[in-house]
C-alpha cells in the first residue's frame, strides 16, 4: 500500500466524504472542485485504502436517467487521515459544505 | 466509443432532460465519464457503458422529452392531471407518426362496430321493439288460430268489443284494421294506407299530436258521429304541404269528406313493425268510409288486430285459459261463423307485435345477419390486435429506452393506456358515424311494396355501446402489451435486439391470421351458396313469360263501385285498352304473382267427402280476362282458353294447374270435371302449365284460375305487353281517366321487377354476406401480408446467413411463401368446419341448393388460397431481395 500524501485537496475530499457526500459529482458540487480533480483523489483514496467504493445498482441508474454512480465511503484509516490533515489544514473545518440530502434523484 | 463522440452524445441527450434538471444532468454526466475514461478506460465501466448505449439509442430525441422526468414529481393530484395531458398529446404525436397504422385500426375497428350496431339496431327494431304504453310489457297480441292451420288470423268488431268486456283479463283493448284508401287531392285521386282505429287507441299507446288533436274513446264511440281524421307528419307534409290552415279543412277519403283534426307525432312508430299508416280514422266511420261493408256487426268480416293490455297482477297464462274458454262459448253462440276457429293465440307483444308470419323470415335471415356481424366483429378486433401486437414488438425497443431515461414501468403503462384508449375512442367515433350513415342507407329501402313501410330506426345504443366496448377491450388489451413485456424485465435486452426471434408474438400473430382466415372463408362459403342458388333461382321455369309486361293496379272499391258497375267498369277498360293500337296485348287479372299478400280458397274435386278426407284443402288462384293467359304466355295443355263468353251469364268455368288436376283427378281426365268452391260448382274447362307464384324453390304448387266476370274482384291488376316505344303508364292513366278519373292507378312497374321480388332473400343473402366476406377477405390478406412482411424484416440477418452459405433465391422464395402457405392451410380447414356450421342456419334461405354443395366449398377455398399466396409473394420476393452482404453487415 503506498503512502498518499495528503494535499488541501485532497483533505478536502476526505471533508467531503466525512459530512456524508459519497460520489463525484456531489463532492465537485459540494466543494467546488473540478471534476478532473476530484476523480483522481477518490481513485487514488481508494488505493489506499483511505476509501471504500462501490458501484450503484446499474437498473436503479437506468431508472433514474443517471450515469452509474462510484459511491465512496471513509475507512477507519480515512477517518485517522482526515484528522492528521484537519490538523494541518485548521480552515478546512470552516469550510459549508451543503447539507447531505439527496436532491438530484 | 471515444470521449468526444461521448460527450457530444451527452449534450444532445441533455436536451431531452426537463430544464431545471439539464445543467447538474449534464455535468453529472461529463464527470462521470471523464472520471471512467481518463482513469479505467470506458471498456472497463460496463455499468456506465450500459446506460449510455441505452440513451444513445433514442430515435425520438424530441418525443421523449416530456417523459425524462423523473417519476416522484407526478404524484400529486394536479400533476397527474397534467400527465394525463401529456400523455395524451404524446399518444396524438404517437399515432401520428404511424398513420398507416392508426388509419388500418381505425378503419378495421369502425366497421366491426358499425356492421354490429347496424345490423343490430335493424333486428332490434324489427323483432323486439316495444310500443309506446305506460307497461309495454302488459301488452299481449291477440290472434284467431284456424283448424285449417292458420295461426295468425285477425278478429271481427264484436268480438273485440267481448274481448274488450273481459275487465279481470284486461285494462284496456285495441283493435286496428289497416287499408287501402282513396283521396282526391287537387282534382286527382291517389291511393294510400290508411288505418281504422277503435275507440281508445291513441290514449292506450299514448300517441300525442305535434298539431291539433287526436280522438278520444268517447268521442268517436258512436258510429258515424265522428267524421275526423288524423294524419300522419309525413302525409301532412307531403299532401297538405306542411299547413297549419289544413287543420279543420276536408278531405275527400273514399269520396266521403272528413275533417283533419290533428297531426300524429312522428315519434309514434305504428302498431304494426315498419308499417306507418298516413291516416288514422274512427272505425265508427266505416259504413260511411267502407260502404257496404258491416265491419261493425258482422262476425264474420275480421278486420281488426287486437292489442291488449293485461291487467296487473294477470299472468298471461290465465289470459290464455280463458279465451280458450271463450272459443267454446263463441263457437256455441255463433256455429256458423266460427265453423273453422279452433283457438286464440295470446302472444306478448314483443313476440306477436310483428305479425308472425313475416317474422319467422325476417328473424331467419337477421340470426344469420348477427352471426355474419358477429364474426365481422370478431375478425376486426382480431385485425387489430393483430397490428398492435405487430407495432407492440416495434415499440419494446422505445419503451425499454423510455425506461431507461427514467420513467417508472406505470408511467410507460399509463401512456399505452391513454394511446389505446384514444385509437378506440377514435375507431368508435368513426364507427358510429358509419352506422348512423349505414341506418339511414338502408332504412332508405324500399321494398317492392305500395305498402308505406317506414323505418324509424334509431341507433340502438346497447348494440352501440357494446361493440365499442369490445374494441375498447381490444386495443387496450393489445396496446399494452409492450408494457408486460418491459415489466417482465427483458429491458436490457430489448435495447439490444433489433432482429432475431421472437416466438411469442409471431405465435399470436400466426393465431391471429389462421382465424381471419378461417372466418372470411366461412363468410366466402356462405356468400358463394347464396350466389349458386340465386342462379338456380333465375334459371327457375316461371310458367309465363314477364319480360315486356308491364302493370299496374287500379281499386275500385273506395270509390263505391259495386259488382255490377264494377265489372262493366273493367270490361269496358278492358275493350279500349284491346283496341288500342301501342298495346300488343293486355289482360286484366285480380292478383299478382310473388305478391306478399296469400289468400287461398277452400275448394274440392266434386264428391269430396270432409268426413273421410280430412277439411277442405286450401288452393291459391286468380279472378283473370280471358286475355291473361295469352297475354302472359302461360301454355294451355288440354281443353280450352276462356273466352268473352264465360261471362256473368255463362256456366261458372275453371281452368286448373296440371299440378291441382293431377292431385284431385290422379290418372282421370280433369277437363270436364266439377270443382266446389264459394259453395258453388265450377266446371273444369281446360288445364293450364303450372306457375311459380310464391316463392321459386319448394314444390310445386296447385293454382286455378277463375273467369274475373265470375268472380268479381274490385282490385285488379292490367297486365300490358305494349309496343315499343309506348309509354304505358300515360296511355293507361289516359284511358282510366276517361272512364272515372277519381280511381286511383297505382304500383306501376314490369313484371320482371315483380319477379325479382321472389329474389329477394337470395340477392340480400348473397349481397350481405358477399360484402362482408370480402371485407372479412381483405383483412385476412391485410393481416397475412403484415406478418410475412413482418417476419421478413426480423429474419433479413437470418437471410442473409443463409444465402452467403449458399442458399439461392428460389429457396428462399419458396421458404417464404411455404410460411404463408402454411397458415392459409390450416386457416382454409378450420375455414371449411366453420362454412359448415355456418351453413346449416341458412338452409331456409337457400333455393334448390344442399348447404353442403361442394362447389360452393371448393371455389372459395381455391380462390382465397390463391389470394393468400399472391399476398405472401410480395413480402417474399423481397426476402429473397436480400443482399446477404448487407443484411450481415446489420448484424
Amino acid at each position: 500500500m503506498s503512502e498518499l500524501r495528503i494535499t488541501y485537496t485532497t483533505a478536502l475530499v476526505l471533508r467531503a466524504l466525512d459530512e456524508g457526500l459519497r460520489y463525484g459529482f456531489d463532492i465537485m458540487d459540494g466543494t467546488g472542485l473540478p471534476g478532473g480533480t476530484v476523480y483522481p483523489v477518490l481513485r487514488r483514496l481508494e488505493a489506499t485504502r483511505l476509501a471504500t467504493a462501490n458501484w450503484e445498482d446499474a437498473h436503479d441508474a437506468q431508472r433514474r436517467g443517471r450515469p452509474t454512480r462510484r459511491f465512496y465511503a471513509l475507512t477507519e484509516a480515512g477517518q485517522q487521515a482526515l484528522a492528521t490533515a484537519q490538523d494541518r489544514f485548521p480552515a478546512l473545518g470552516g469550510i459549508a459544505l451543503p447539507s447531505v440530502q439527496e436532491v438530484k434523484s | 466509443m471515444n470521449l468526444r463522440a461521448a460527450l457530444v452524445l451527452i449534450r444532445r441527450l441533455a436536451r431531452l432532460v426537463p430544464e431545471r434538471l439539464r445543467a447538474n444532468w449534464t455535468r453529472e454526466w461529463e464527470a462521470e465519464l471523464r472520471a471512467h475514461i481518463d482513469e479505467q478506460g470506458i471498456e472497463t465501466a460496463q455499468p456506465f457503458r450500459r446506460s449510455l448505449a441505452a440513451m444513445a439509442d433514442v430515435r425520438s430525441l424530441r418525443a421523449l422529452a416530456a417523459h425524462s422526468r423523473p417519476l416522484p414529481l407526478s404524484t400529486s393530484p394536479g400533476d397527474l392531471l397534467g400527465g394525463l395531458l401529456k400523455d395524451l398529446r404524446y399518444s396524438v404525436r404517437s399515432l401520428l407518426r404511424s398513420p398507416g397504422f392508426t388509419l388500418a385500426v381505425t378503419a378495421v375497428l369502425a366497421l366491426g362496430i358499425a356492421a354490429n350496431t347496424t345490423a343490430f339496431t335493424f333486428a332490434d327494431d324489427l323483432l323486439w321493439r316495444t310500443l309506446p304504453a305506460d307497461d309495454p310489457g302488459r301488452l299481449v297480441r291477440i290472434y284467431n288460430g284456424y283448424s285449417h292451420g292458420f295461426q295468425w288470423g285477425s278478429s271481427s268488431y264484436p268480438a273485440f268489443e267481448e274481448y274488450a268486456a273481459m275487465e279481470e283479463l284486461f285494462d284496456g283493448m285495441i283493435g286496428e284494421a289497416y287499408l287501402p284508401l282513396a283521396i282526391e287531392i287537387d282534382g286527382s285521386a291517389h291511393r294510400i294506407w290508411g288505418s281504422m282505429v277503435t275507440p281508445g287507441y291513441f290514449e292506450l299507446l299514448n300517441v300525442s299530436p305535434t298539431r291539433g288533436r287526436l280522438f278520444t274513446a268517447s268521442e268517436v264511440s258512436v258510429p258515424g258521429q265522428a267524421p275526423w281524421v288524423v294524419v300522419s307528419e309525413e302525409f301532412w307534409h307531403r299532401w297538405l304541404g306542411g299547413d297549419a290552415q289544413a287543420l279543420g279543412s276536408r278531405l275527400e277519403i273514399n269520396g266521403f269528406p272528413l275533417t283533419v283534426i290533428g297531426v300524429a307525432s312522428r315519434s309514434f312508430p305504428g302498431t304494426q313493425t315498419g308499417v306507418i299508416p298516413e291516416v288514422w280514422i274512427p272505425v265508427t266511420m266505416q259504413p260511411q268510409v267502407v260502404p257496404g261493408r258491416d265491419w261493425l256487426e258482422s262476425r264474420r268480416d275480421r278486420q281488426l288486430w287486437l292489442i291488449g293490455s293485461v291487467a296487473p297482477g294477470v299472468g298471461i297464462e290465465t289470459v290464455r285459459t280463458e279465451l280458450a274458454a271463450r272459443v267454446g262459448s263463441l263457437k256455441a253462440r255463433y256455429p256458423d261463423e266460427y265453423e273453422s276457429l279452433a283457438t286464440l293465440n295470446v302472444l306478448p307483444e314483443v313476440e306477436g307485435g310483428f305479425h308472425p308470419f313475416y317474422r319467422e323470415p325476417f328473424a331467419q335471415f337477421f340470426t344469420m345477419l348477427m352471426v355474419v356481424v358477429g364474426i365481422v366483429l370478431l375478425v376486426a378486433c382480431s385485425n387489430a390486435a393483430g397490428l398492435l401486437v405487430a407495432r407492440a414488438t416495434v415499440r419494446e425497443r422505445e419503451i425499454a429506452i423510455r425506461r431507461a431515461l427514467g420513467a417508472g414501468s406505470w408511467r410507460v403503462t399509463r401512456q399505452l393506456f391513454v394511446e389505446s384508449a384514444l385509437l378506440a375512442a377514435i375507431a368508435g367515433g368513426v364507427g358510429v358515424l358509419l352506422s348512423a350513415f349505414a341506418i339511414r342507407f338502408v332504412a332508405g329501402f324500399q321494398p317492392p311494396t305500395d305498402i308505406p313501410l317506414t323505418f324509424g330506426f334509431d341507433l340502438d345504443r346497447r348494440v352501440l355501446s357494446f361493440s365499442v366496448l369490445v374494441s375498447i377491450l381490444t386495443a387496450i388489451l393489445f396496446g399494452l402489451l409492450p408494457a408486460f413485456r418491459a415489466s417482465r424485465g427483458q429491458l436490457s435486452e430489448a435495447l439490444r435486439t433489433r432482429t432475431g426471434a421472437d416466438p411469442g408474438g409471431s405465435r399470436l400473430r400466426a393465431i391471429i391470421v389462421v382465424s381471419q382466415v378461417a372466418l372470411s372463408l366461412a363468410l366466402l362459403i356462405s356468400a358463394s351458396l347464396f350466389l349458386r342458388s340465386l342462379g338456380n333461382a333465375t334459371d327457375v321455369a316461371l310458367g309465363f313469360e314477364p319480360s315486356g309486361i308491364q302493370i299496374a293496379t287500379l281499386d275500385l272499391k273506395p270509390r263505391g263501385y259495386d259488382e255490377q258497375s264494377g265489372t262493366e267498369f273493367q270490361r269496358q277498360l278492358l275493350d279500349r285498352l284491346s283496341e288500342a293500337d301501342e298495346i300488343a296485348a293486355v289482360a286484366l287479372a285480380a292478383r299478382i304473382p310473388f305478391s306478399l299478400d296469400p289468400a287461398p280458397a277452400r275448394v274440392a274435386p266434386e264428391g269430396y267427402d270432409a268426413a273421410a278426407d280430412g277439411a277442405l284443402p286450401t288452393v291459391e288462384f286468380n279472378q283473370i280476362s280471358h286475355t291473361y293467359l295469352g297475354t302472359v304466355g302461360s301454355k294451355i295443355l288440354s281443353g280450352r282458353d276462356f273466352t268473352a263468353a264465360d261471362s256473368t251469364d255463362g256456366r261458372p268455368v275453371v281452368i286448373v294447374s296440371k299440378r291441382l288436376a293431377a292431385n284431385f283427378w290422379p290418372g282421370e281426365r280433369a277437363v270436364g270435371q266439377r270443382l266446389l268452391a264459394w259453395e258453388q260448382t265450377w266446371e273444369v274447362v281446360g288445364v293450364a302449365e303450372d306457375i311459380k307464384f310464391r316463392t321459386l324453390s319448394g314444390e310445386v304448387l296447385p293454382y286455378f284460375y277463375l273467369p274475373l266476370s265470375q268472380r268479381y274482384a274490385p282490385e285488379v291488376t292490367v297486365y300490358a305487353r305494349g309496343r315499343p316505344g309506348t309509354d304505358v303508364e300515360a296511355l293507361l292513366r289516359r284511358h282510366v281517366g276517361t272512364l272515372d278519373a277519381s280511381v286511383p292507378v297505382f304500383g306501376f312497374k314490369s313484371l320482371q321487377e315483380q319477379v325479382g321480388v321472389a329474389l329477394l332473400p337470395a340477392r340480400m343473402g348473397a349481397s350481405v354476406l358477399g360484402f362482408f366476406g370480402i371485407l372479412t377477405l381483405a383483412l385476412a390478406i391485410i393481416g397475412l401480408y403484415g406478418v410475412l412482411a413482418y417476419s421478413v424484416e426480423r429474419r433479413r440477418p437470418e437471410l442473409g446467413v443463409r444465402m452467403a452459405l449458399g442458399a439461392q433465391r428460389r429457396d428462399v422464395l419458396r421458404m417464404m411463401i411455404g410460411a404463408g402457405a402454411r397458415l392459409v392451410a390450416v386457416g382454409i380447414v378450420v375455414g371449411l368446419a366453420l362454412g359448415i356450421g355456418l351453413s346449416r342456419l341458412l338452409t331456409s334461405l337457400l333455393h334448390g341448393i344442399s348447404p353442403s354443395d361442394p362447389t360452393s366449398y371448393i371455389v372459395p377455398a381455391i380462390a382465397l388460397g390463391l389470394t393468400a399466396v399472391a399476398a405472401s409473394l410480395v413480402p417474399a420476393l423481397r426476402a429473397a431481395a436480400v443482399d446477404p452482404i448487407k443484411a450481415l453487415r446489420q448484424e
